[in-house]
């Protein structure tokens, strides 16, 4: 009924039109560049604010303007805006709509590519789709970059089950990560934050490597990892993935969207997760990975106003407690020498407000983006502990427009207030036999940050843009911090594509979240000095050539190049001294250069095919030694991906293969003369079967059992100084078989 | 290995073959393209979640740029009309296509 009726609105205008009303469509353009009729965009002439909205077809018919040639413009909530010169009324005008930077748009849906290389995004970005999300188990999102040799992932040491990644050759908290846009999971959050959003949640992750825009802060140093949500407007009121594997990890996740009236959407997603076995395949005597629960509540509104106004606003919590440690470990024992164990908590919420307001001419905007975020850290290594709580509130401002076809601005102002207070309990015994030693360190801090940015965006022919960025800063501890970035995209064809990019990026190092591993080792925590701001440069560029090849017509091949190169960094040492950790300012040279190739072909329907390899040099200058390697960064990665669907997708296997690169192993850690970490391969391989609204999956990841043997050193002795579980390179556990299921309920 | 690897490409071109072949011995397989009022890309999902499970379906393609469905089906098995049908059942008007290529898909679906 409902159907008909649209259908009968959607005709009314048709009916109705004179001869000398102007027609056209207005198209959507998603990322992949597939286009589709995009329903109720607003459309009007440049210089007259009277507008017309096009119907649920895409189709207009608008009163024809004053004088020809004229420019006619169109622009919807989500999508960027198009502008085309009409010559005269016989003319039917097609505008294309790109979906823009606030992402509230249609999906690209149906069989995807789980991994591509975006030609729309000016800079070299990786997106990960929802297809790509259910390659893997993806029970958290660190999994979900497997298939990506941009990103390494792996455990920041043997207790805690912290999962950290690497992005250009340097640790991911110089990655900035994004929720839809807006910075989440900094702070306290940083090492456990990978695993606090469920992949089941997410529509797409899209990884941008390099510097990014000025419009999101100053803390983008080696790329941005944006995850965009399911959407509240997403006609689909229930979705359950239910999760099982070898390990007894369990886990539940729903999400549902719901219409509640024309302009109100809302939706709740839930994950619950146990990890409820103690695992000990190597022997060691202590667990491989922490007996975890995790409660996770989102819940996501949209209004869209008469007038345009988007109005965004959601609120999560979550609360998570991680038990490691040795397997006999009694949490209900006062804790002391005879026993080692861990115990992480974390609490998490976070609310935020974004509205997006459009102006008369339907080409500029105001938007409006304030949240909020507490965060709670609870912890303890063995005697060591530490507390942490997290206030953060952010505020911002924006100002977007454009002048004539070819200038884009934006400008904007921003207020953060950060406090932290957080302290750290060492505990340590002394090689020299001089028995406990203890020390209580205070790492309380206020950042209050104001700033002004602006961006300017030249385009021409939609060949070739230009983006501006810059800000000033203002910081209450380092004073002012300006933020100059730019990137360039030039469309040599429409098959060639050319990126570069080059700017600055800063961040405060919050010594004892950022480097969690330091905790679950025997030594004495010194920070040597005050931590000053980490302030670095990143530059880039990449070549994406399309081109057809067996039965794809778009297959690729993606070259790139990124550096980054520190002014300061927070450099945390454990080779200068054996019996403690230092932490102090860098004094000399710190980089990383990272050279990438991506290569993409469908060589048969419902057949792809993707090879991806990278290799990083990173050095650093540790005090009193010249620049060298630094430790536990993988040279390489390889990966290779197969996937193969049956007709509708009926069956879907997957078959991931990665080769990882030898990392160099810390001067302490070395045995035997191996200075370095082996060369080793890891399998994936995951079969899915699709029902009417179910879909049923079982997969393995670690196919051939590959793991890092004697992952802590001095298991045996965990109150020594030389004990030492945060030398990892490799898997902690062995083959995982893993079942589930989805279920899609449709409106 | 090199054996696995080996293994799990072979046995993935073999069912590639394989569903080829099984397609082409049938011979009791029509072809039938609708054109459908969708307009959006969930609406495509729906389509997709629904039809291949539909008795008799053997293949389908759905593009919502010609707003058009596409759908290889056992003759013995389902009919045209029920295909059509089954798309009906989630709410849209469906219209056959004619194999005329000339034949305008916009404008079989005006009131």
């Amino acid at each position: 009924m409902k159907i008909i009726l649209l259908l009968l609105i959607s005709f009314i205008p048709a009916c109705t039109l004179s001869a000398q009303m102007v027609r056209g469509i207005v198209w959507g353009v998603s990322p992949k560049g597939e286009k589709t009729p995009l329903a109720y965009s607003s459309v009007h002439w440049h210089g007259t604010p009277a507008a017309v909205v096009a119907d649920s077809n895409g189709r207009f018919s608008i009163p024809p303007p004053a004088t020809w040639p004229a420019t006619l413009m169109a622009s919807f909530v989500g999508y960027g805006s198009d502008m085309r010169e009409i010559p005269n009324e016989s003319v039917f005008a097609e505008l294309f709509l790109h979906e823009g930077a606030t992402l509230d748009e249609i999906r690209i849906t149906g069989r995807q590519a789980g991994l591509y290389n975006s030609r729309l995004t000016q800079l070299k970005t990786e997106v990960i789709t929802a297809a790509g999300l259910q390659k893997m188990a993806c029970c958290n999102i660190g999994e979900s970059f497997e298939n990506s040799a941009s990103i390494s992932v792996g455990y920041s040491d043997a207790v805690s089950g912290a999962r950290q990644i690497r992005l250009l050759g340097l640790s991911g908290i110089y990655a900035q990560m994004l929720e839809e846009n807006r910075p989440d999971m900094r702070g306290l959050a940083t090492p456990f934050g990978l695993s606090f959003t469920p992949g089941p949640w997410l529509e797409s992750i899209q990884v941008a490597k390099g510097i990014g825009s000025v419009l999101q802060g100053y803390e983008n140093i080696t790329g941005q990892i944006n995850l965009e949500y399911r959407k509240p407007a997403t006609p689909e009121p229930l979705f359950l993935n239910l999760y099982l594997d070898r390990f007894g990890r369990t886990e539940a996740n729903a999400a549902s969207s719901l219409q509640l009236s024309e302009r109100l959407f809302t939706s709740l997603l839930a994950h619950a997760s146990i990890d409820p076995m103690k695992v000990d395949n190597n022997h060691d005597g202590f667990m491989d990975e922490p007996v975890k629960q995790q409660i996770n509540l989102a819940n996501r509104w949209l209004y869209m106003a008469p007038n345009g106004t988007a109005l965004r606003f959601g609120i999560k919590g979550l609360y998570e407690k991680r038990d490691g440690g040795a397997l006999d470990f009694d949490a209900s024992r006062p804790r002391d020498t005879v026993q080692y164990g861990t115990g992480i908590e974390n609490t998490h919420i976070n609310a935020y407000v974004k509205a997006g307001i459009p102006i008369a001419d339907t080409v500029t905007n105001i938007a409006f983006i304030a949240d909020y975020t507490f965060h709670d850290i609870k912890s303890f290594f063995g005697l060591k502990a530490f507390d942490g709580t997290e206030h953060t509130a952010n505020f911002n401002v924006l100002f977007q427009s454009k002048s004539g076809r070819h200038h884009d601005y934006m400008l904007g102002a921003g207020i953060r207030w950060d406090s932290y207070r957080q302290g750290l309990r060492d505990v340590w015994f002394p090689a020299s036999g001089t028995g406990r030693q203890e020390q209580y360190i205070d790492l309380d801090r206020d950042e209050t940050v104001g700033g002004l940015f602006g961006e300017y965006t030249f385009s021409h022919a939609d060949r070739f843009w230009f983006v501006a960025g810059l800000r000033a800063d203002y910081h209450s501890l380092y004073q002012w911090l300006i933020t100059p970035r730019a990137t360039l995209k030039y469309n040599i064809t429409g098959d060639l594509i050319l990126r570069a990019s080059a700017g600055r990026g800063f961040r405060t190092a919050n010594v004892v979240t950022d480097n969690i591993g330091i905790l679950a080792t025997g030594r004495q925590i010194v920070i040597d000095e005050l931590p000053v701001i980490e302030d670095a440069w990143t530059y880039g560029s990449s070549v994406a050539w399309y081109f057809p090849l067996f039965h794809d017509d778009r297959a690729s091949l993606v070259l790139d190049f990124f550096r980054t190169q520190f002014t300061n960094q927070v450099i945390v040492d454990q080779e200068d001294d054996l019996a403690r950790v230092h932490i102090y300012n860098l004094n000399g040279p710190s980089f990383s250069n990272t050279y990438q190739i991506d290569f993409s072909v469908m060589p048969a329907e419902r057949f792809s095919i993707m090879a991806t390899f990278r290799y990083t040099d990173a050095q650093t200058a540790y005090r009193n030694r010249p620049a060298r390697e630094r430790p536990l960064n993988d040279r390489f990665k390889a990966v290779l991906n197969l996937q193969y669907a049956t007709r509708m997708n009926i069956w879907t296997f997957d078959f991931t293969a990665q080769l990882n690169g030898q990392t160099r192993l810390p001067d302490f850690a070395v045995t035997n003369g191996a200075r370095y970490s082996p060369v080793y391969p890891l399998f994936f391989v995951q079969l899915t079967r699709k029902f009417r609204s179910l879909d049923v999956y079982l997969g393995c990841e670690n196919l051939f059992n590959y793991t890092q043997r004697d992952p802590i050193l001095l298991a045996a002795t965990p109150y020594n100084t030389g004990f030492n579980s945060s030398v990892i390179w490799g898997p902690l556990m062995e083959r995982r078989i893993y079942a589930g299921l989805r279920f899609t309920l449709f409106k | 290995m090199k054996k696995t690897i080996t293994w799990v490409l072979c046995s993935l071109f073999l069912t590639a073959g394989m569903a080829g072949v099984q397609a082409q011995t049938k011979k009791n397989v029509a072809e039938v393209t609708f054109t459908v009022n969708m307009n959006c890309h969930n609406c495509k999902k729906k389509i997709e979640n629904a039809l291949p499970h539909e008795k008799g379906v053997v293949d389908l393609k759905v593009s919502l740029e010609k707003k058009e469905v596409w759908l290889k089906f056992r003759t013995d098995k389902t009919t045209k009309a029920s295909l059509q049908k089954a798309l009906e059942k989630l709410g849209y008007t469906v219209t056959e296509k004619a194999d005329d290529a000339t034949a305008k898909p916009a404008e079989a679906t005006k009131p």
